[in-house]
């Protein structure tokens, strides 16, 4: 995790957290290093393909059986046909600034495996960015208690 | 794996001559046993058609429906009504419980219907899955939308069916519950050994799915 800061500070971006109902003391039957690395890979998808100085949410609350998690950018987004395919080993999308960046396309792909391990479930979701030019992506993990 | 739904040049076609209208269009599919398949179009394209001749619900025009090694539509009635009974849990847009019965009545009213006893340590598990335990004896008009979907997904669970059809589960949800009912229906997959079909217009819902199939027109077009 100190890793994942440095790089958001190098590039001024702050990381936030929102907890609901003290979701993040709730007890989860969860293997902790399998899901600090599931949350530390969507992080750096975020960090890498979001822009100097924005902002980084996740959002953890209690929902009847499951914990949700949502970490929401403000980065170049993923476009709405590539989402099936996001998710999918190697996969690294087919534009420019995705290419021009550092990474092999597994992160997404561990990210749904150690998810599904854990009996929950990966979606990705519309950014909430304002600009064209950086629409966002909000990765949704449920996982169950 | 092997295959438990097959279907072979399905149609299904209203009125005649030019004024045809081909809500299903020569669909031929197989789904293995144990996958998670959505099926995705817009309104009107033929995906609600289409789960109801899988479920044998709706009589096709032509073309075959194998559940197994069974030809549905070329058994009676009756045989059909038992098969949908025991082989095939439904899941509706609208939930479909019966409100006059309390949770554990609804959940259980496939069985009863069968003739079974309930197994009450596997009904309370599916129900402890489906975070509902607590609401058995709650009727449904005091549950919310998200808790009454939870319980239908129960009452198609607990006969073990050979598949689980789903019909815009998300359809009247809000998008949290929708997200609930998702990965609560992929949990009871994965768990129960389950397999399903679901379908939807809600492309993030598909997501969690084995596999895609998009339908436009009466027609499968493609699959991710």
């Amino acid at each position: 995790m100190s890793c994942i800061i440095g790089k958001a500070e190098e590039k001024k971006i702050s990381i936030g957290v929102e907890d609901a109902e003290d979701a993040l003391s709730y007890p989860l039957n969860h293997d902790s290093r399998w899901l600090s690395e599931a949350i530390i890979n969507v992080l750096d998808n975020s960090i890498k393909y979001s822009p100097k100085g924005s902002s980084i949410i996740i959002s953890v609350s209690m929902r009847p059986g499951f914990v949700r998690i949502e970490i929401a950018d403000t980065g170049i987004g993923i476009p709405r046909e590539e989402y099936n395919k996001a998710m999918t080993r190697f996969y690294r999308g087919s534009r420019d600034e995705v290419a021009n960046q550092k990474g092999s396309g597994v992160g997404l792909y561990l990210v749904s495996k150690i998810i599904r391990m854990h009996g929950g479930t990966v979606t990705i979701k519309p950014g909430r960015g304002t600009s064209p030019e950086y629409p966002g992506t909000v990765i949704l993990m449920q996982i169950p208690e | 794996m092997k295959t438990i739904l097959r279907t072979e040049n399905l149609c299904k076609y209203y009125g005649s001559g030019s004024n045809t209208v081909k809500a299903v269009d020569s669909v031929s599919i197989e789904i293995r046993r144990g996958e998670f398949v959505s099926i995705i179009g817009k309104s009107g394209s033929g995906k609600s058609t289409l789960l109801h001749m899988l479920g044998g619900l709706d009589y096709p025009t032509s073309g075959r429906v194998y559940l197994g090694d069974m030809d549905i539509f070329s058994m009676k009635e009756d045989a059909l009504a038992v098969i949908r009974r025991r082989k095939i849990g439904f899941i509706f847009q609208s939930f479909n419980l019966v409100s006059s019965l309390n949770i554990w009545e609804n959940v259980v009213l496939p069985l009863g219907l069968d003739g079974r006893k309930a197994d009450r340590k596997w009904v309370m598990d599916v129900l402890e899955t489906l975070g509902i335990a607590d609401k058995i004896n709650n009727l449904p008009e005091t549950l919310s939308g998200g808790q009454q979907q939870r319980a239908a997904i129960a009452r198609a669970v607990i006969s073990r069916p050979d598949v689980i059809l789903a019909d815009e589960p998300t359809g009247n949800l809000d998008s949290k519950s929708s997200d609930e009912v998702v990965a609560l229906l992929r949990l009871s997959a994965d768990r129960y050994g389950q397999t399903v079909v679901m379908i939807t217009h809600n492309e993030d819902a598909a997501q969690i799915a084995d596999r895609t199939m998009v339908i436009e027109d009466g027609q499968v077009v493609s699959f991710r």
